[in-house]
């Protein structure tokens, strides 16, 4: 992985190789001149890039509004009540319904959010048989709890990434709450090992400073230009900083045990990818991120201060990260609505309560409506892709999303009968339109299979429920 | 990356401090009293190391690149416990800032405070910063020294001196050393001067730079440095101990964070520097002045609000139907008026720490005091005495820790029994045992919710579990889901009887006097500030320590102050285990 870090950037188109015993495809940003002339592959031949992301949405799915009567393909089978936001999308989803995890018996929120997003927590022990003796080792649900393992879009960036500015992009929409901590898997959906998370952004601003450069304060001293837009001598005297810093952190690197020496190799991996994003030439129309990309890559306007409500905060969030996709700012995204267990509430629903709170209690229309709501927002950002071109198609086209949840039936904790949300083309390798019902396989199997789709050569995932089957039925 | 596949021991656990995920009526089994099992194997101490920094004398820590033998690893030592790097917190970040530069008028995103096991000092001492944390650091140095450095008068003064134009001067050098060291809380080696002047030269050397540009630039370098971010704890093994003994520069940053929330004074340092914080009486006389700074009792202060999750209330939503007062200035007031208590009352000079657990004063707000019965101030806050008529004493009568743990429309006896067994008593209950669902069956809506939670526990199997629990968080049924106390729930008559280790009580004040009196209680209160103040969690290692340290607040009378006085000069502080310490895999 570090050696991907060392890679100048190169104009060529595609390069594939070996890195450290894992192929890999690395790709550059799309520029209309690397296209062919209709726009579907490099010149060279290679297809378009690819990107994956999570859209993670937590406490569940009701089976009864959510499972379509029918299985199969196109016509043979009807969105159901929850998915019904998708109406106009449904030719780009892969619906996957049945999963399982472990033992499909009782285990709760903080397993499931290990078990989808990372394979498990490493310790089968934690959950077999008997939870209460073993909560010395690993704890869900617990102010100590989080990945101990890292979540899948990590895997699949140190994969796959190349000279994107940000190796991946992580965003948000509702802040934890509850009074049930659920340490670091709460509030954040990427993490790179036990307390390495990257945080999601959650403000519209926020997400479009970070994205399009204008984060970087201007004034006469500090090397800004007064448009806003850094001027080259920032970007120089910024990568001169950080090499400096690099340098001293390899001095106290020396004088550490080896935990904290592994956070300070972190640290020092996550100052190197901020250099990378620093332009090497004096920043354009797109700011200091120096993103580049396809002809409907264009800095999109700066979000509203104020927003009128979610759903429009949810809107502009979705816009700010379809534009990154299609500036080619990164490959790999995620998105979490809300975390495991939280206890959110829907004002915009007219609905008083809390999601977690509903989930267990004799409400039996409220979380259902919450549910198919946090659906049509996913809807959204699916719509938004379908609607920005890249190529010969779409961003939609070129992604594949993983749209999941911690739990199947929220009320139970019953790890059985998961549904995961696929969206997207994938670069063509998924036809999409399909209800693919495959009750008592394992939700490792179809992420193992999410991640050959990227173009990594793994066999296995998984440390609960480890397997090196894969679903055919997934891919064409 | 911190991720070693195939080791089982990954990781210093917390055990029996993380508070358990219960859904409000879900069975579940309290082990109390049991140590924090585990069937992991130890790592063979793989990723156990000693944070301990070889080094020059104190305070001229000597660069490996200088040349010599001094600052080579040193041998690896199995101690989990040991020094850690601790990243500052949010707080910590912006007063060491401003005691750089003066006090920051742009706004600064930096990356959130993470509390893990209860308190945001053990997140800062296991979390890793990545590329997100680096962005936010780099744009914070930046906005920060922008704003001063665009002020020729503002940058002189911080200087100190007009260096040349191409920073070729002396005066460059001493700013680089003076503000180095204010930054790292320790001299800068002669290398380390070196490279950051290089940095500014190059800086103001470019087209169209200036002076001005490169010392912005070294001062925002010096800011993204991670001498600045950690706190770097460095410890030599003391063998008549046979414990790490932490050096002097070290102990002035623990002294002055601790106890100030902020970096060590020059005079401190120079003090360490000398060696007057080997000792325990020159920690003892270097700590007096620091105990006195009027920062000090909101260092204290903020233990007691991490200890009662008051924070919590400003993460919680309520119906709007049922509680339309209940919005973000009331929240604001709760929270604020829990930290003037704790503050006022539990923090006075003094007062008997206990009466954290049964005061009957608090503070209230115009937007508070209605929900406590009390007559309004004219403006701020103001000090009470509570109306025994509505009966709530101490942290637990408090709004903010009531809100917190109830649920957005009713009350909950589970979550607020899990918080008191936890975060009072140090005693975790167990999750739900496999198989059991959690969803409640129908019930009578003319039951009062301890009536209801009866017929959930007639089931033996979740009654042996829910019952200590469910006990506790009874105590507190006169208070409705925002804290408002209420006579009768709907008509019915509200039984808020029980009993704590033999002992009874009926209403959350009783509650509140058994836990002044609670050996368990006691404990685990020096428990959490043994984890808070050293920035991890404890273990068996400690609990020779923590023993101690109970017996010296009987000592001093409970005056938290005084027992603060006493910690600081102690082992449990001024060195930490050398031996693997014991967490839940034996």
């Amino acid at each position: 992985m570090n050696l991907l870090k060392k890679l100048k950037v190169s104009r060529r188109l595609a390069l594939r190789g070996a890195l450290g015993g894992i192929g890999v495809a690395m790709w550059l940003p799309v520029l209309d001149a690397m296209c062919n002339n209709s726009g579907t592959a490099f010149a060279a031949g290679d297809a378009l890039p690819t990107s994956f992301g999570i859209w993670f949405w937590g406490n569940g799915i009701h089976p009864d509004v959510w499972t379509p009567l029918d299985t199969g393909s196109g016509d043979a089978w009807q969105l159901s009540t929850n998915l019904q936001d998708f109406a106009d999308l449904k030719d780009a989803m892969t619906l996957v319904t049945g999963l399982d995890m472990l033992d499909a018996q009782f285990k709760g929120h903080g397993w499931g959010v290990v078990y989808v997003l990372a394979g498990g927590d490493g310790n089968l022990c934690t959950v077999m048989s008997d939870l209460g003796t073993n909560l010395g080792s690993h704890q869900f649900e617990t102010s100590g709890a989080t990945q101990y393992l890292p979540t899948v879009d990590q895997t699949i960036a140190d994969a796959i990434h190349t000279n994107e500015p940000f190796k991946s992009f992580e965003t948000g929409m509702l802040p934890f709450v509850g009074d049930v901590a659920m340490g670091t898997v709460g509030n954040n959906l990427a993490h790179r090992g036990p307390n390495d998370f990257l945080a999601p952004k959650r403000e519209p601003k926020e997400i479009f400073d970070a994205l399009f450069g204008a984060n970087l304060p201007s004034t006469s001293a500090g090397g800004g230009t007064s448009s806003g837009v850094p001027s080259d001598i920032s970007f120089r005297t910024r990568r001169s900083v950080l090499d400096a810093v690099l340098q001293e952190a390899n001095q106290l690197k020396m004088t550490l045990g080896a935990v904290d020496a592994q956070r300070v190799d972190a640290h020092m991996q996550g100052i190197r990818e901020v250099e990378q994003r620093i332009p090497t030439v004096s920043g354009g129309g797109t700011g200091g991120t120096g993103g580049t990309g396809t002809t409907a890559c264009k800095t999109p306007d700066a979000p509203p201060m104020t927003l009128a409500d979610m759903t429009a905060k949810s809107h502009a969030i979705n816009q700010l990260l379809v534009a990154a996709l299609s500036c080619n700012l990164t490959r790999v995204y995620t998105h979490l609505w809300a975390g495991p267990r939280n206890d959110g509430v829907y004002p915009d629903l007219n609905i008083p309560g809390a999601h977690h709170a509903y989930t267990h209690g004799t409400n039996a229309q409220e979380p259902r409506s919450i549910e198919r709501y946090i659906m049509s927002q996913y809807a959204d950002l699916a719509r938004l892709m379908k609607a920005t071109p890249m190529g010969a198609g779409s961003v939609l086209d070129n992604t594949l999303i993983y749209g999941v949840s911690e739990l199947a039936e929220p009320g139970s904790h019953i790890m059985r009968d998961y549904h995961v949300v696929l969206m997207g083309h994938g670069g063509g390798k998924l036809p999409g339109n399909r209800h693919i019902r495959i009750p008592g396989r394992k939700v490792t199997e179809l992420v193992l299979t999410l991640q050959q789709v990227m173009g990594l050569k793994v066999d296995t995932w998984g440390s609960w429920d480890k397997t090196s089957k894969t679903m055919p039925e997934i891919p064409t | 990356m911190r991720i070693v596949i195939g080791a089982f021991r990954l990781y210093p656990r917390f055990a029996a401090i993380g508070l358990i995920g219960l859904c409000s009526l879900a069975c579940g089994r309290v082990s109390a009293g049991e140590g924090p099992g585990g069937s992991g194997q130890t790592g063979g101490g793989a990723n156990a190391g000693a944070g301990t920094a070889a080094g020059g004398g104190a305070g001229m820590p000597t660069d490996p690149s200088d040349g010599g033998g001094a600052g080579m690893p040193a041998d690896p030592i199995d101690a989990e416990g040991g020094p850690k790097l601790r990243l500052l917190t949010q707080s910590e970040y912006t007063n060491a800032l401003s005691d750089l530069l003066g006090a920051i008028s742009t706004p600064l995103v930096l990356p959130s405070d993470t509390p893990l096991a209860g308190f945001v000092s053990i997140g800062a001492s296991e979390v890793t910063v990545n590329s997100s944390a680096v962005s936010l650091y780099e744009v914070a140095s930046r906005a920060a020294t922008a704003e001063v450095f665009a002020d020729t008068a503002r940058w002189q003064k911080l200087v100190g001196c007009q260096p040349e134009a191409d920073l070729s001067d002396a005066c460059v050098v001493s700013f680089i050393q003076s503000a180095g060291k204010r930054a790292y809380r320790r001299d800068l080696t002669a290398v380390e001067v070196q490279r950051w002047l290089q940095v500014g030269k190059d800086t103001a050397q470019l087209p169209g730079s200036s002076a001005a540009q490169g010392l912005a630039t070294v001062t925002s370098g010096l800011l993204q440095s991670l001498y600045f971010l950690y706190r770097v704890e460095t410890s030599k093994l003391e063998v008549s101990s046979g414990r790490l003994k932490y050096d002097g520069p070290s102990m002035a940053t623990r002294l002055a964070f601790l106890l100030t929330g902020r970096p060590p004074s020059n005079a401190l340092l120079a003090a360490a520097a000398a060696g007057q914080l080997d000792t325990a009486d020159g920690v003892r006389s270097a700590a007096a002045p620091l105990l006195d700074d009027p920062h000090a009792i909101d260092q204290m202060g903020e233990f007691f609000s991490e200890l009662s999750q008051a924070q919590v209330v400003s993460l919680v939503q309520k119906d709007p139907n049922l509680f339309p007062s209940f919005n973000s200035a009331l929240q604001s007031s709760m929270l604020q008026a829990t930290q003037l208590f704790i503050k006022n009352v539990v923090l006075a000079p003094s007062a008997d720490v206990r009466s954290f657990y049964d005061s009957d004063q608090t503070f209230v707000d115009a937007t508070l005091a209605p929900l406590y019965g009390v007559t309004p101030p004219v403006s701020g806050f103001m000090q009470v005495t509570l109306d025994p008529a509505q009966a709530r004493a101490g942290i637990l009568g408090q709004a903010a820790v009531i809100a917190g743990h109830s649920q957005p429309d009713h009350t909950s006896p589970t979550r607020r029994g899990v918080f008191i067994l936890e975060s009072l008593l140090c005693q975790t209950p167990s999750p739900p045992p496999p198989g059991v669902a959690t969803t409640p069956p129908v019930v009578d809506p003319n039951l009062t919710t301890r009536q209801k939670l009866k017929q959930h526990l007639a089931d033996p199997s979740c009654a042996s579990c829910h019952a200590p629990i469910d006990t506790l968080g009874f105590a507190l049924e006169h208070f409705d889901a925002i804290g408002q106390y209420r006579a009768t729930e709907g008509g019915l008559t509200i039984d808020a009887s029980g009993t704590l280790d033999g002992v009874a009580f009926d209403g959350e004040p009783q509650l509140g006097a058994a836990l002044r009196q609670n050996p368990r209680a006691i404990a685990c209160m020096m428990s959490n500030f043994y984890r808070d103040a050293n920035g991890r969690a404890d273990a068996e290692a400690d609990s020779a320590q923590i023993e101690t340290l109970e017996q010296r607040l009987i000592s001093e009378g409970y005056v938290w102050r005084d027992l603060v006085a006493d910690f600081v000069v102690s082992d449990a502080f001024r060195s930490a285990p050398a031996t693997p310490l014991a967490g839940g895999n034996q």
